[in-house]
């Protein structure tokens, strides 16, 4: 029974893990220690989220305004993509997170799109659509006036540091022990499983469970347990990043940016004080000297200012929960930011982990479908992101010709001759089993028709649209208009933030 | 494939031969096709108040008449609701869709589908209506800040709106032809032809516009009704205009001792038709218990009363040959959810859409008598379960045991549905009564399990739903502004006037 956890790991994973398992399983007795090295640094970025983070926070009981303000969050609407497509009119446009207000013209978007598809001349640009993609170009936040409720999916941006330190006062607070010590050794029983990890002074750890947080090392995982590595490195070609902070506007926006540059992308998120801006690249592609004047060039900033340089294992661990030792974080995989999707993984996982252990009675008896369930999630995220590389059309570097030269896997080869052909890309998604949990039938959508990968892009041969279709335009601009008019200004609402 | 039109004529002037006639001039060049509205001696009795839709709306614009003006000529109340009192044990309404309500229409479903499983859920259903917030808070149908729209109807004086529609005819080449006499033959495939037509050649369709004496339709060869189950049938229909009154934004139905009532009004007048089995009660006893009724509500003086013969039908196959049968030729329903003008806009737009298909003739006319005849059964199915299901233990009329096994398909379908506690929409026809309104019906009349009920583990988490839903809606209302304080409420009483009451009796 697992009586005894062990978390190696201070990062964001490490005490988002140990605030949640001891949040859970409060009454238990359970004795849950965190180990982290004060000679290995963490990380220091992933401070975009999806908004399944939000039920992270109220699972542990934990409103926004109480942890917002303490770690210079702010709110985000999604995610605006600048540069990626070469196609008019599609310089840029916007992944929105779920809302009722552009559920409410989903038929409406995914008609005119299907249409454009099949070669008719409709609204091919998702962005008029959405009015979450307005409160994006406005600087509003997601929340709108009493008048006007409306459910939506919003996420935040934050300080990884200082949220990292939030949740450690809070594990703490709930009795989780702390321990600063840097592991060298791991000593697996008799069964192959671990049952001790032992620091550089000598000390020994005993534990039943070991939750390996210790990032892209992947100490007990990877390198104690010899989990096999899936690198996708053939698919996704970023391995590094160079990070800068910036000050801050007199407006916040309320949306992370990623705009495409030479040999890769560059993040801009907002906080309340500062942005925190990174260029995800690759090193074959660019040195990290270019990448950082280009990063510069591209913020404006003076040539020699301080940057903070980052390499990245893309790829995941063939089982994210080997023996008696889960990984999470970094150290379980990582699909490149692009999506911001890696705390998503940190806080699915250490939910699907906990629910599987209390459902199998404290045991390892639900390890196999939890480690599937692990690499749905993979594969889905993986596919995304490998569809906007493969739906860039920017022809100015060989970095951008290379990205999208790979071999798509059958599941998106299908799905891209589906939309090449007007098909529903909808049945393909279902028939491969795509989850769509975290990317929903409107992101695929999205992403297909905001970048303008439509076979026909020339505007002069597409047809003329049906009468008889049913989606009013002006009305549509009017709603979206209206709307938007409900939702308060990002900075307003950050300054009201009260209990 | 069938001929394009060259030739249309239109039997009857009334409202609905003169919508007729806009469509068809909407959808046909005047250059190419004649459209002519013949006149005829009809005595089908004519409502001094017409429901409409906003499709007339729509058709009107495209003739360049503005909305504003049209519906203050009209003198027009919007409809947002048909409310039923009196039907169970407590007031509902079949509300006009509103926008709004799509988010809300899941929560309605699932409470609902909880009750038909035995679990004790409170269920309020005018909670989950918009139309609701804005009847019960008196507000303002649309407001410039608030996107999401509602499709309310209108109630218009009806001799405004045949002045207004013929106007705009003989404006746009719409011949009407006024003539007491007309004849016509049928030749042996069974078209009809007419002097009093034109030529008679292959692209002559003929519209029978001419109300229950069906003046056409009744004579074509393979003439019949359509049969459908008979549950509490009325055979008369007492009617009074009355003047002075208050203005409601809703259509009321109430049940009365042997039928019931339905209520609606203009600016200026109010129509309440009480339709009533003569089995169950005397045209006598009929008229005191609606004169009763009027008194007791406070309305105002009684212009008119008169009283019809009233039953409700269906032609089998409203396109035969080269005529088809529109409105109240067609079919009608006495309970009045979907007026018959909205069935009238719609068959004709079906016929503008048939004559584009690529198919046989035989085909075609079927597929569109098929469409046609499942709407009028869809409200009639309507009807007939609100009458079926109700709970009134009061009088007869609504006691008498009614033979469930004849009910038509339709409202076998939907009550098998309901008390499987699956979802309705399976069969809804959108266009012409949604899903929601099948819910509003079954809920409000509380056709839920009554005994061997069970608490809910999640009762409490499903009144909480309850609860957001309704401040969510409390929030959307203060987008509103107040309307004119002579809506909704009744004016100031005034004794009823016995003298302006005449009667003329058909039956
Ligand atoms: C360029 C880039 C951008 C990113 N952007 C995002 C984003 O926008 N959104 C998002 O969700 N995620 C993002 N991520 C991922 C995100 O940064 C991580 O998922 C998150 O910070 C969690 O990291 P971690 O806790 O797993 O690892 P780390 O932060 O690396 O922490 C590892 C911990 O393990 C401890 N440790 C390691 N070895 C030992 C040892 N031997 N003994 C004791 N302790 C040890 C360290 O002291 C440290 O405390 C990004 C990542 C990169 C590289």
């Amino acid at each position: 029974m697992y009586k005894n956890i062990v978390v190696l790991g201070g990062g964001t994973a490490g005490w988002m893990s140990a605030v949640y398992i001891a949040k859970k399983w409060a009454h238990k007795n359970f004795r849950i220690q965190v180990i982290e090295s004060d000679a290995i640094g963490t990380i220091g970025v992933g401070e975009g989220t999806v908004p399944s983070i939000a039920d992270f926070f109220d699972a542990l009981g934990i409103p926004e305004h109480e942890w917002m303000p303490k770690c210079n969050a702010t709110y985000k609407n999604g995610i605006r993509f600048k540069q990626w497509s070469s196609v008019d009119g599609h310089e840029d446009y916007f992944h929105p997170f779920y809302s009722e207000l552009d559920a409410f013209h989903k038929q409406a978007l995914l008609t005119s799109i299907a249409l454009r598809t099949q070669g008719f001349n409709t609204y091919a640009h998702p962005d008029v659509f959405s009015v979450v993609s307005k409160l994006d170009q406005e600087d509003k936040s997601p929340i709108s006036s009493e008048n006007y409720l409306f459910k939506s999916a919003y996420a935040y941006h934050f300080d990884a540091g200082l949220l990292a330190d939030f949740l450690k006062s809070k594990a703490i607070e709930l009795g989780v022990e702390h321990t600063v010590a840097t592991i060298s050794d791991v000593k697996l029983d008799n069964t192959g499983a671990i049952a001790s990890i032992i620091s550089n002074d000598g000390t020994e750890f005993l534990g039943d469970l070991f939750i390996d947080c210790s990032g892209f090392k992947s100490m007990l995982l990877g390198r104690a347990l010899g989990v096999e590595y899936i690198s996708f490195n053939d698919t996704l070609l970023n391995d590094a990043a160079v990070t800068v902070a910036t000050e801050m506007d007199s407006s916040i926006p309320s949306a992370t940016y990623s705009t495409a540059l030479s040999s890769g992308w560059a993040w801009q998120i907002p906080l309340t004080h500062r942005y925190g801006n990174g260029y995800v690249y690759s090193s074959k592609y660019i040195s990290p000297e270019q990448a950082t004047i280009e990063l510069l060039e591209h913020l404006n900033l003076p040539e020699g200012t301080p940057v903070n340089h980052v390499k990245m294992r893309v790829g995941r661990f063939a089982k994210g929960w080997e023996k008696n030792c889960a990984a999470l974080g970094l150290a379980q995989g990582f699909v490149e930011p692009l999506e911001a999707t890696a705390l998503h993984f940190v806080t699915q996982s250490v939910i699907d982990l906990v629910s599987a252990i209390e459902d199998a009675n404290y045991s390892d008896a639900n390890r196999d479908i939890y480690n599937k369930k692990l690499e749905a999630r993979f594969t889905s995220t993986r596919d995304y992101i490998e569809l906007h590389y493969l739906a860039n059309s920017r022809t100015d570097s060989k970095y951008w010709h290379a990205a999208r030269s790979f071999t798509p896997n059958r599941r998106l080869q299908r799905l891209i001759n589906a939309w090449q052909r007007g098909e529903n890309i909808a049945h393909v998604l279902n028939e491969e089993k795509v989850s769509l949990q975290l990317f929903s039938l409107e992101a695929w959508v999205y992403l297909l028709a905001g970048k303008g990968f439509y076979s026909t892009t020339n505007e002069r041969t597409l047809k003329v649209a049906p009468d008889n279709v049913n989606v009013n335009i002006e009305r549509i601009k009017q709603f979206v208009n209206i709307s938007a008019t409900h939702f308060k200004s990002h900075k307003l609402s950050l300054e009201n933030l009260k209990p | 494939m069938l001929p394009i039109p060259e030739n249309i004529a239109i039997v009857g002037l009334n409202i609905e031969s003169l919508i007729t006639a806009l469509i068809l001039r909407k959808a046909y060049h005047r250059d190419f096709v004649n459209i002519r509205i013949v006149n005829i001696a009809n005595p089908t009795p004519h409502s001094n108040i017409s429901l409409v839709d906003k499709q007339l709306n729509q058709l009107l614009t495209h003739y360049e008449v503005p909305e504003a003006q049209y519906l203050k000529t009209l003198k027009a109340v919007p409809i947002i609701a048909t409310e039923f009192d009196e039907w169970s044990n407590t007031e509902f309404i079949i509300p006009k869709k509103h926008e709004a309500d799509i988010f809300f229409h899941p929560l309605l479903q699932e409470i609902s589908s909880l009750k038909r499983q035995h679990f004790d859920l409170r269920l309020d259903t005018n909670d989950f209506f918009f139309s609701h917030y804005l009847s019960a808070k008196k507000l303002q149908i649309t407001s410039e800040s608030f996107p999401f729209a509602i499709e309310n109807g209108y109630q218009v004086d009806s001799n405004a709106l045949h002045e207004l529609l013929v106007e705009i005819a003989e404006n746009n080449h719409i011949q009407i032809d006024r003539k007491d006499t007309f004849d016509f033959r049928l030749d042996t495939s069974g078209n009809i032809f007419s002097e009093d037509f034109g030529d008679g050649n292959d692209n002559e369709y003929i519209f029978d516009c001419s109300g229950f004496s069906q003046i056409l339709t009744s004579k074509l060869p393979g003439y019949c009704q359509k049969q459908l189950p008979k549950i509490r049938q009325n055979n008369r229909c007492l009617s009074a205009t009355l003047t002075n009154t208050h203005q409601d934004r809703k259509i009321t139905c109430v049940a009365m001792k042997a039928g019931f009532l339905t209520i609606c009004n203009t600016e200026q007048i109010t129509e309440i038709q009480y339709f009533y089995s003569s089995q169950y009660t005397s045209d006598e006893d009929a008229k005191t218990e609606l004169l009763d009724y009027i008194q007791n509500k406070k309305h105002t003086n009684v212009a008119s009363l008169n009283l019809y013969s009233s039953g409700q039908h269906l032609v089998a196959a409203p396109w035969q040959g080269n005529c088809v049968a529109l409105g109240l030729t067609a079919g009608f329903n006495q309970l009045p959810v979907v007026s018959s003008i909205e069935h009238l806009m719609l068959s004709v737009t079906d016929f503008v859409d048939s004559i584009q298909i690529d198919a046989n003739e035989d085909e075609i006319k079927a597929a569109f008598n098929a469409r046609v005849t499942k709407r009028y059964e869809y409200c009639r199915a309507f009807g007939d379960l609100s009458l079926l299901l109700q709970s009134k233990l009061d009088f007869p009329y609504w006691l008498i045991p009614q033979d469930n096994t004849l009910l038509s398909e339709v409202s076998g379908a939907m009550l098998a549905l309901w008390r499987k506690g699956e979802d309705l929409n399976a069969l809804s026809v959108a266009d012409i009564i949604g899903e929601q309104a099948w819910y509003a019906l079954f809920c409000g009349l509380d056709h839920f399990p009554q005994s061997n009920l069970q608490k809910h583990v999640n009762e409490n988490a499903i009144e909480k739903e309850v609860y957001e839903m309704k401040r969510r809606f409390e929030g959307y209302s203060n987008n509103f502004t107040p309307i004119n304080d002579s809506f909704d409420k009744p004016a100031d009483q005034k004794t009823i006037e016995n003298s302006a009451v005449s009667e003329e009796d058909n039956v």
